[in-house]
């Protein structure tokens, strides 16, 4: 027998994946038009179906957190308070050590966490903070025959600077939630797959909230 | 093929808009047919800027002369620039240059992105939004492969255009400013002969350049210089992040942990601790 605790729900992580497939051919067409060499090779017909479908996805980009917004505000107000809880000394701690870990995990021995790593935390804040300005800043662009040159000059370098944020910021995401790297293995389906960790995984990752869901016995599932 | 370029002189213009209505004409391009769309502005400018439907402009402006207020006119519209801040933008190689120095924006190519409008230090290519293509003046290069002048400078009644080759008007202009300086408009001077590596449409401005809106010393806007940057930037920072995490990786290989459900070290050292 397996004993897990449900960490995310269904509706949790089918909000992102659908966002999760939007980010990813937002990225691959707005390379499209980001990088002149690829859009030249490519020719305008395929440009203009990118940037069709960026236009496409960006509304699904946009829509689909709002919609969990609207739908399970509960659930939104819990990751905001997730987001700006107290750092104490393991949250610390863990970001002192977390360069260390990443080339040593085998002898580097990590704080116990709560529900959202402290690395985390500061990588989710700069991810919503980079995706609002590209969905904010990308609506003005999409709005590009009514607003100056000058508003459009802005919006277009503030779109960038988000694109090179949210490309640097996904490179680690993918290595770390979709579990490459070898300490966080297994770890995909939490998002990608039934939501659940074992209790092992939970412990080693996040101690302090791995107690208090044994404490509490809300979400723990046993097969 | 040599270089040709268009000469202004800002002397002998009328500001009689012919240019402006000749543009349209030839190239097919309407004018509002809406009662006063254009919001009057106390000047005779038809509008207050280029626009989708405008590749040339006739502008208006008033300067202090020795006899007292006169107009400061200007013939705003694409410079073809030798080194065109567009044409390094445009994501689908939908702008290039001709061989008789000619900044061409082929409109069946362009995508409508804007990006030549924001790196333009001008403002001058503009979003034609019934067609979702931006617009610039094209020189007439169809016009010039014949032989011909462009429609704007073969319009001019007042002789204030020339066409030929970049070498003679150049000559042309300053020989104009000397003669303008020599009449008592000391300020006058030729634009574009510099100006972006040297450009295929020159002006001469009789009371000088800010007279007559053009800005001095232009650059490709600096947004788009940052832009610039930020391309490799983001390249890098991703391959810096890869490359970083690959070492990482490979650090990592072989790491076991009790408790944990899925194995990471590769399936041949796994079936060998087996046995
Ligand atoms: S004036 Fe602007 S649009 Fe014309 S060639 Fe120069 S940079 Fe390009
Ligand atoms: S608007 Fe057209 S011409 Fe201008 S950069 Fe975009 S594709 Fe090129």
């Amino acid at each position: 027998m397996t004993v897990y605790i449900q960490r995310h729900s269904l509706f949790k992580r089918v909000i992102h994946g659908v966002h999760m497939v939007a980010t990813l051919i937002l990225l691959v067409s707005g390379a499209v038009v980001f990088i002149p060499a690829l859009g030249r090779a490519v020719g305008p017909e395929v440009v203009q179906m990118f940037r069709i479908s960026h236009r496409v996805f960006a509304v699904v980009f946009i829509v689909a957190p709002l919609y969990g917004l609207i739908a399970a505000p509960k659930g939104f107000v819990h990751i905001v308070k997730n987001l700006f809880a107290p750092w104490d000394a393991d949250d610390k701690r863990f970001m002192v050590l977390f360069a260390k870990y990443l080339f040593t995990p085998k002898t580097t021995h990590m704080p116990k966490q709560h529900e959202v790593k402290s690395g985390q935390r500061l990588a989710d804040a700069l991810l919503i903070f980079a995706a609002v300005l590209i969905a904010v800043t990308g609506v003005v662009l999409w709005a590009g025959a009514f607003v100056s040159a000058d508003v459009f000059r802005i919006a277009l370098f503030l779109h960038d600077v988000a694109f090179f944020l949210i490309a640097c910021i996904m490179v680690v995401h993918v290595y770390l939630g979709a579990g490459v790297w070898q300490p966080y293995r297994g770890l995909a389906r939490l998002m990608l797959g039934n939501g659940r960790v074992t209790v092992e995984e939970a412990r080693y990752h996040w101690g302090h909230w791995a107690e208090v869901e044994l404490a509490s016995g809300k979400n723990v599932i046993e097969e | 093929m040599t270089e040709s370029a268009i000469l202004y002189d800002s002397s002998k213009c009328s500001a009689c808009k012919g240019c402006q209505v000749q543009c349209k004409q030839w190239n097919m391009l309407p004018s509002s047919l809406t009662k006063d769309d254009y919001e009057f502005t106390g000047s005779y400018q038809s509008m207050s800027d280029l626009n989708g439907d405008t590749r040339l402009l006739m502008e208006f402006r008033e300067e202090d002369a020795p006899e007292g207020i006169e107009w400061a006119f200007s013939r705003r519209a694409c410079y073809h620039c030798a080194e065109p801040a567009c044409l390094e933008v445009c994501p689908v190689g939908a702008i290039s240059k001709l061989e008789n120095g000619t900044v061409k924006l082929d409109s069946s190519k362009c995508v409508g992105c804007k990006y030549c409008t924001v790196a333009c230090p001008f403002d001058v290519p503009k979003y034609r939004e019934n067609f979702s293509v931006t617009n610039k003046c094209t020189m007439c290069d169809d016009r010039v492969e014949q032989g011909r002048e462009p429609a704007c400078v073969q319009t001019c009644p007042a002789g204030a255009m020339t066409f030929g080759s970049r070498d003679e008007m150049v000559s042309e202009g300053e020989a104009r400013v000397a003669e303008l300086k020599a009449a008592g408009f000391d300020k006058a001077e030729l634009y574009g002969v510099t100006e972006m590596g040297g450009m295929h449409s020159l002006f001469v401005a009789k009371y000088g350049y800010e007279a007559h809106g053009l800005i001095r010393d232009p650059k490709a806007s600096d947004v788009s210089g940052l832009m610039s940057l930020l391309k490799p930037l983001t390249g890098l920072g991703v391959a810096a992040m890869i490359g970083g995490l690959g070492v990482s990786f490979l650090a990592s290989m072989g790491y076991e942990r009790e408790g944990m459900n899925v194995k990471s070290k590769p399936k041949d050292d796994a079936a060998k601790e087996a046995k």
